[in-house]
Order: structure tokens, then sequence, then C-alpha cells
């Protein structure tokens, strides 16, 4: 069990060496990352300002920027794995691999965290640090909010020390919670675009297939603006959805944590994942016979 | 046909020039790792290499030139300054009265060039259509388009596949609808580089005796480069060697062949092994590796001729298979240097080339 | 032989058409994918435009803009882009072909290397931007004859200061070497810029978009003629585009001189 375990962790290493070696490259690719929250912070700031509000849809400036750093990097850290299945569909690696030691899934899943891994921590120091320079740490603020409640707890004389443990304690709850909401989300992105991947056993190009999927998970998904901000109806559409649990589900637990949300998006997560895992499952055993009967 | 004044004329007018072209690259170093990737990020280190270093020549109109030398000697980056590829780092060339890099446009209507290994045909459709796009790239009469591609596909036997996308040809037939391609504007010069890089024998057969054919009866003055000495042999009357960017030598065929093309090699495979201190029973055939099966031979065939040799496999060996080829150019170039400079080819090089002091002065050593 | 030339514009439309009709030969060899790549990039932008119908029924106007000027901004743009990069698709690869060599091919054929590099390939997906532009103008741009006939002028004079923008951004790798990230990011940055109203940034960056950067005269400029068609205004795209493509053809040809066919890397090993 171990041993088997150990072969995709030896994928996911050296898939990890082989992006860290190409840092420049991938670094260069954090450049967009950049640009893009760059552009967000102005029109933000631009869309608070002429408001004249504090807060829209329950976000502060400061949260929806925030916000936006982790949608973008949840997103541009996934690599585009269709284009890489369907080719390897077509080009009948795919084929080749059956024979081989490993499930083709596994391995797929592996090299996809390794890649992720290395552009998720790159990303998120570009987009944060432009983020903070623009608008502020959020950590400082979470602090205060944590100090604040703990002060409240124990009353206005000498709760600094108990104040920073609670304050210690909310930090680690945010940090865990969005590390696990994050990998689950990845979990789920690998697994629904992997399915769609697949479809190259019985479809001649799935390119207007995956763009539909891939920008109706930003759109609905609340890539580009927070959920709270829609329009109700298609707030209700949205949050039926799965696209919500990969991209917005995860951002808001890091900039506004409440443990309440923390189980529904996780639950939101395992049910949905159920759902894609079984599928892929599915379309993975169909597509491999066909891989048979065409004598592969 | 019409005649061209080349044709008709007397072919005693230099096509191509080059007096002392020389061209230099910078090279990025880097040393391996993580950290050498991001030193040379930061603070890139070049070193300069010369690719060619002063090479003087011409080529006559009509003429049919192999252009040989090992990997990295220079050949492409010679061939590709005189098309007008690449601008050279001094020295100059012109082809045609025009320098390449200067009248790129002008030149490029008169010659037509073919690189083995960079394919001028699309690769997703039939070679037919690439044809009409050059048409009118090169601006040719729809009449007169129309019968020199007739021509073209009757003489390269390429009316049958002329139709199929050329993904779908074999090497041969990609070759001979490049090199008709390459053609059809009616080209004074051919420049070829590595025309049969990768083709059987067969169809390498078949490509010498096309580019012969358009030598002869259009006049075209070809230019070819290759490590295939089969081809010098079969295909030009004068072979210019070039190593580290230098002429090591210019000559005619015929002094090349007499000199240094008298080494054939012969492999063997046998029905029964053989003594691993096999000594074959004739002066002039050196036997390279004797194992198993497996026997190479070295025929020297001004000492021992070929057909003395075979005569001898037959009757002592039992021989399963039997493989005849020319030695690598590497190994020619190497009994070059070994040699040294016999007098006679002095006199057999072009006067304006030939040997030259820096050749053998510097590659030596 | 005698040769006739034919130079100038006819024979460049004359080259385009030859191009343009290999390309749709291969285009219909995989018609497929084709029509695929088409329909979703009408759709990628759709959904563009949904985050702004979004956006803007929470906001609806923001310094001054409104959702009909984004969608606007999005309708000129995509037509220029489509055009431009559906005929010179290669421009977005220059820095790839120049690094691969793969220029050799085009440099042996007579009239521009230039113009036969970027219509070497045609890219199919921008035709469905092409086509999106199209559809959000006759939709919601109140087409009338004159509007109509500035909307294709500014959105083909943005387009060209677009693809002018891409040359010089890929042929930086004639003068920096392996340059393709950094000219592809460049690319990204210079189109994601585009796709936002320029009043809502400022101070440097402002500085930058209409210089390094020059997002005003891809998009910005345009839809101001658009939306206010003067003739000083469109005299001034028309020569700023012109001016750019002036400098991505000469910046071009100076880094051909430089161009080295692929030569480092055989040499390296």
């Amino acid at each position: 069990m171990l041993r088997r375990a150990g072969k995709y962790t030896g994928v996911f290493r050296i898939t990890l060496m082989n992006n860290l070696a190409y840092i420049q490259d991938v670094a260069l690719n954090s450049i967009f990352m950049l640009v893009v929250i760059f552009v967000f912070v102005a029109l933000w700031k631009t869309t608070y300002s002429v408001t004249g509000e504090q807060s829209l849809g329950g976000f502060t400036l400061q949260q929806t920027i925030w916000y936006l750093v982790m949608t973008e990097t949840i997103t541009m850290s996934s690599p585009r794995i269709t284009t890489r299945i369907d080719a390897e569909v077509k080009g009948g690696d795919l084929a080749y691999s059956l024979n081989r030691p490993y499930s083709y899934v596994g391995f797929q899943y592996a090299s996809f965290m390794g890649e992720a891994a290395v552009r998720f921590f790159i990303n998120l120091a570009v987009g944060g640090l432009v983020a903070g320079l623009s608008v502020g740490f959020p950590a400082g603020g979470a602090l205060e909010a944590a100090q604040a409640t703990a002060s409240r707890v124990t009353g206005a004389t000498g709760a600094v020390g108990v104040a920073g443990v609670a304050g210690t304690a909310h930090l680690l709850a945010v940090v865990s919670a969005s590390a696990l909401t994050i990998l689950m989300a990845m979990a789920l992105y690998f697994t629904s675009m992997m399915a769609l991947g697949l479809l190259a056993f019985w479809v001649e190009d799935a390119t207007a297939l995956f763009l539909v999927y891939e920008r109706s998970m930003w759109i609905l998904g609340g890539l580009l603006l927070p959920l709270s901000l829609f329009p109700a109806a298609i707030r209700r559409v949205a949050e039926v959805l799965p696209f919500r649990f990969i991209i917005n589900g995860p951002a808001q637990l890091a900039v506004k944590y409440a443990a309440g949300d923390f189980w529904r998006v996780l639950a939101g997560q395992a049910t949905w994942l159920a759902v894609t895992v079984v599928v892929l499952a599915l379309v993975y055993r169909a597509g491999v016979k066909r891989v048979n009967i065409n004598g592969g | 046909m019409m005649k061209t004044p080349r044709e008709t004329g007397a072919c005693a007018m230099a096509a191509i020039i080059l007096t002392d072209l020389r061209k230099d690259f910078l090279a990025k170093e880097k040393e391996p790792g993580l950290l050498g990737s991001m030193k040379a990020a930061f603070a890139p280190h070049y070193r300069k290499v010369e690719a060619v270093r002063g090479i003087s020549f011409s080529v006559d109109q009509g003429e049919v030139l192999a252009f040989i030398g090992p990997n990295g000697a220079g050949k492409s980056t010679t061939i590709k300054m005189l098309t007008g590829i690449l601008y050279p780092s001094g020295g100059d060339a012109t082809v045609l009265g025009l320098r390449p890099w200067v009248d790129r446009q002008r030149l490029a209507f008169q010659i037509g060039s073919v690189f083995g290994q960079k394919s001028q045909l699309w690769y997703h459709l039939p070679a037919a259509d690439t044809f009409d796009l050059l048409a009118r790239v090169y601006e040719l009469p729809t009449a007169e388009y129309r019968q020199r591609r007739d021509r073209m596909v009757d003489l390269f036997d390429i009316g049958e596949f002329l139709k199929t996308p050329v993904r779908k040809l074999s090497l041969g037939q990609r070759m001979r609808c490049e090199i008709a391609a390459s053609l059809l504007h009616r080209p004074s010069v051919l420049f070829l580089d590595e025309p049969t890089i990768g083709l059987d024998v067969v169809a390498k057969q078949q490509i010498r005796d096309l580019i012969r054919a358009m030598n002869r009866e259009e006049g075209v003055t070809v230019f070819l480069t290759s490590h295939d000495a089969g081809d010098i042999e079969r295909l030009c009357k004068r072979v210019i060697i070039i190593n580290h960017g230098q002429v090591v030598m210019d000559a005619g065929v015929n002094t090349l062949r007499h000199n240094y093309l008298h080494n054939k090699v012969i492999d063997l495979k046998l029905a029964a092994p053989v003594a691993d201190d096999y000594a074959f029973p004739l002066a002039g055939v050196t036997v390279v590796k004797a194992r198993g099966y497996g026997l190479k031979l070295e025929v020297d065939t001004a000492v021992a001729p070929m057909e003395r040799v075979l005569g001898l496999v037959v009757e002592g060996l039992r021989v399963a298979d039997i493989a005849i080829t020319d030695p690598p150019v590497e190994s020619i170039i190497k009994t070059i240097y070994e040699q040294g400079v016999p007098a006679e080819l002095r006199e057999d090089a072009a006067p304006e080339a030939g040997w030259t002091e820096s050749a053998t002065g510097d590659a030596l050593c | 032989m005698e040769v006739r030339r034919r130079g100038g514009l006819r024979g460049t439309f004359g080259l385009i058409s030859a191009y343009a009709k290999l390309n749709l030969s291969m285009a219909l060899e995989y018609r497929v994918s084709f029509a695929s790549q088409v329909i979703g990039m009408f759709i990628n932008d759709g959904l563009w435009l949904v985050f702004w119908a979004l956006y803007f029924t929470r906001f609806p106007v923001v310094k001054g803009w409104q959702q009909q000027d984004i969608f606007m901004l999005w309708a000129v743009l995509t037509l220029g882009y489509g055009v431009m990069m559906g005929l010179f698709g290669n421009a977005s690869r220059l820095s790839f072909l120049i690094l691969q060599g793969q220029l050799d091919y085009y440099l042996v054929l007579p009239k521009d290397a230039l113009i036969h590099s970027l219509l070497g390939r045609m890219y199919f997906t921008a035709w469905g931007d092409g086509l999106f532009g199209l559809v959000v103008f006759a939709l919601f741009g109140h087409p009338t004859p004159l509007r109509v006939v500035v909307y294709l002028a500014v959105s083909l004079l943005g387009g060209l200061a677009l693809i002018s923008t891409v040359i010089i951004v890929n042929s930086l790798t004639f003068f920096l070497g392996s340059t393709q990230v950094l000219s592809g990011q460049l690319y990204n940055t210079v189109i994601h810029f585009a796709t936002y109203p320029m009043d809502i940034f400022q101070g440097v960056v402002k500085v930058l978009l209409y210089t390094a950067i020059p997002v005003f005269f891809v998009s910005a400029l345009p839809v101001a003629v658009l939306r206010q068609p003067t003739w000083p205004a469109l005299g001034l795209l028309a020569a700023s585009s012109f001016a750019l493509a002036t400098l991505a053809y000469a910046m071009f040809h100076r880094g051909l001189r430089r161009y080295e066919s692929g030569n480092l890397v055989n040499l390296q090993s």
C-alpha cells in the first residue's frame, strides 16, 4: 500500500523539481498575475470611491482585493490539463501507459499537483505583494479582530497574553481551513477537467467545450466578482453549481473566515468530489475500452 | 523550351563568389544546476563561436559543387549566408552579382533553396497547394506556371501523390516535391542543404539523378551540402571540404576519389562465427572488427581491387548478408590530415581557393 | 526568365488571398476543430461581457463608463484583434519562430520577409473574436451607416496598433535571446489592460499605457473616436497606428541582421 503510494509521491516530486528548474519561466509567468491584480486594484479602488461605501456585498476594499488574489491564485496555478490529456489520448500516450504499473489518472494527478504547488506559492507571493502594497496586508487586521474578541471575553485588563494566544489560534484556523479547502478545490478542478479531457476519445475537437466549462467556472464560481455582488437570480443559480466550491468557497474563507462557512464549504466540496470521481471513473473506463477496440 | 542566356552563353562566369566570408555567434554559457541558471539570468556569460572563419572560393555558372564537412563544420551557416538568411560578421559574397543579405528579395527570384531538415511544403495540405502559393509568391503568369509545374511533375514523377497531404508522404517522395517546388520559378542557382539526409539508398539515388538531370538540361548551378560521400561521388565534379569553419580542401571529385575515396567498408554478417584473430588473406584489406557472426573490413581499392576481395570473401566465408559503404566524411578528413598535401591537388584546385595555409596550420592542432 | 513584378498594395493583397486560400484549405481539413475553436472563442468573449453586465447591474456608472461603453470597447477590440490575428496569426509566435530558426523559409522567398512570416499561419480562433465584435456592435452599437463606417475604421486602426505592438514585443527576441515567455506575458498584459476602461488607471501606469504598453491606441482612443467621431481624433488614431506599424517593421528588419537561424542550439552541444 505504502509502496504503491510511493510512486505517485515520486511523480509529484519530480514534477515539482522540474518546475523549480524552470523557476525563471514560472516567475516570468507570474507577471500576468501582477498585471491582473494591479488592474483589479485600480478597478475596485475606483468602484469603492465612486460609490462612497465602506463595504460592498459584505466586503471591504481590502477584503475584495485579497479575495481576488485568492481566486486568481487558485485558477492560475491549476495547470490546464484538458489540452494535455486531449493530446495524450489522440497521440496514443495514454494507450501506451495502460500496460505500465501505475494508474494513468493517479499519475496525472501527482504531476498536476507537483506543477500546481510551485505555481501556487509564486502566484500567491506576487499577487499578495501587489495587494499588500496597495491596500495593506490582512494578517494585521485578522489579528486585531481576534484580539478584540479575546479582550471582550477576558475583560479589559491584562488580556494581552490571552489575546495573543487566541489570535494565533484564529490565524491557525484560517490557514488550515484555507489549505484544506484549497486542496479539495484543486481535486475538484482536476477530476472535472480530466473527465473533460478524456472526451477526446469520442470528440474530434473539444476546445469549445473546454472553454465553455472553464469560463462558466470563472464567472459563476466568482473569479472576478464575489458571489455576494451578483444579482439575486444569478446568485441562486451559482449556489447550486459546483463551481463556487472550486473558487469562491476557499477564497472567501481565506479573507472572511467563519467556522460555519468552513463546514458548509467542505461538505459541498466533498459531495461534488464524490460526483466528479464517479463520473471520471466511468468516462475513463469507457474510454479505455475504446482503446482496446481500436487496437491501441 | 526557351533557352535562357546562361544555357546558350559560354559558362565561364562565376555564379557565386565568396571572399574571406566570416560568421561569429555569441553562445550563452551557463553552469549546470539551479544556481547556474540564476547566475546566467543576471550576469550572462557569452563565448564567441567562430562558425565560419574566412572562406574564399568561387563557383562557375552551371557547375555542381559539393560542400561537405562533418556536423558543425559551418556548412549550413555558409549556405544560409549565401541565401540571405544570415548576415555575415565579415568578408563578402555575391550570388549572381548580388550581395545576398542586402538584395535578398531581388536575389530570391533567381535562386531556389531546399533545406533538408526544414520543409517548405505545408504539412497538412497536398504539395499542389504549396505549388500554387509559390506561383503567387514568385509572381509567375498562370499559363507559364502550369506548363512549368506539369514539366516538373513529369520529371520528378510526383503526379501520383501531388494531391495527397504532405504528412502522408514518405521522406523520399516529400524530398522530390521539395526540390520540384524550389525549381518552379526557374532559378539559376539551386542551394540544397543535406538533400539526401535520412533517405534510403534507392531514394538517395533518385534524388541524385534528378539533380544531375536538372543541371544538364537547364544549366542550373547547384550548390549542395552533404556529409554523405556517396552524394559527392555520384553528383559532383568538384568538392570543397570544410572543417571548423575553414576550407580544408578544394578539388575535383576525380582527385578526391583517387586520393581519398579509394577506401571502402565491407560489412558482413556470417552464417558461422569468425575467429577473433581472423586475418584477411590479401594485402590492402584490414580487419576493423571481427566478433561472432559480424566482420567488418576496410578495403584500399588502389591496392586490393574490389573484385578480388569479393571473390575471396565468397570463397573463404559463409556470407549471410553483405553491405559495401563509403567511409564517413570524418574519416576522409582524418586521412587528409594524416597524409598531408599531395602536390597534384594544388593544380587540380580552383585557382583562387585550394589549400590555404591556415587550413592546414590551425586545423591540425 | 521574364518575371512580371506586382509590387505594392495589389501584390500584397494578392499574397494575402493566396495565403488565406491555403489556410482555409487547412482549416477545412480539420473542420470540426475549426468550428469548435471559433465557437469557443465566441463564447469566451461573451462570458466577459456577462461579467461586465453583472458589474454594471450593481454599479451603473463608474468614472463616466456605462455598460454600453464597455460593450463597445469589446466590439472594437475583438474585431480589430480578430481581423489582425486572423490574418497575421504568426505575430504572436514570432519569438518562437526566431528562436527556432524557422524564419529561414520566409527569408528565402521574394517580397517582404515580415509579411510572409506573419501570413504563414492564420489564427482561426481569432475569427470567432472578429465575429463576436460584429455581433456585439450590431446588437448594442446603434448602427447607422456613419457609425458602421467609423466602427470598422477605428477597429482596424486599433487592431493595427495591437498587432504592431505584438510584433515589437516579439522582435525583442532578436536582441535579448530567449524571450518567449516574456514576450508572451507582455502580449497578455497589453490585451488585458486593453479590455478595461483606461480611466480607472492613474499616475505612472497611465503614462505607461500611453507609451511602453500602448493600450491607449489599441482600445481607449478607438472607443473614444467611436463615441464622438471628430477628424482630429481619427487623424491622431491613424497617425499613431501607422507610426507603431512603422516602428514594428523597422525593429523586425533591424533584428534580422542578428538572426541566428537556430545555429546557437547546434553549437551548444
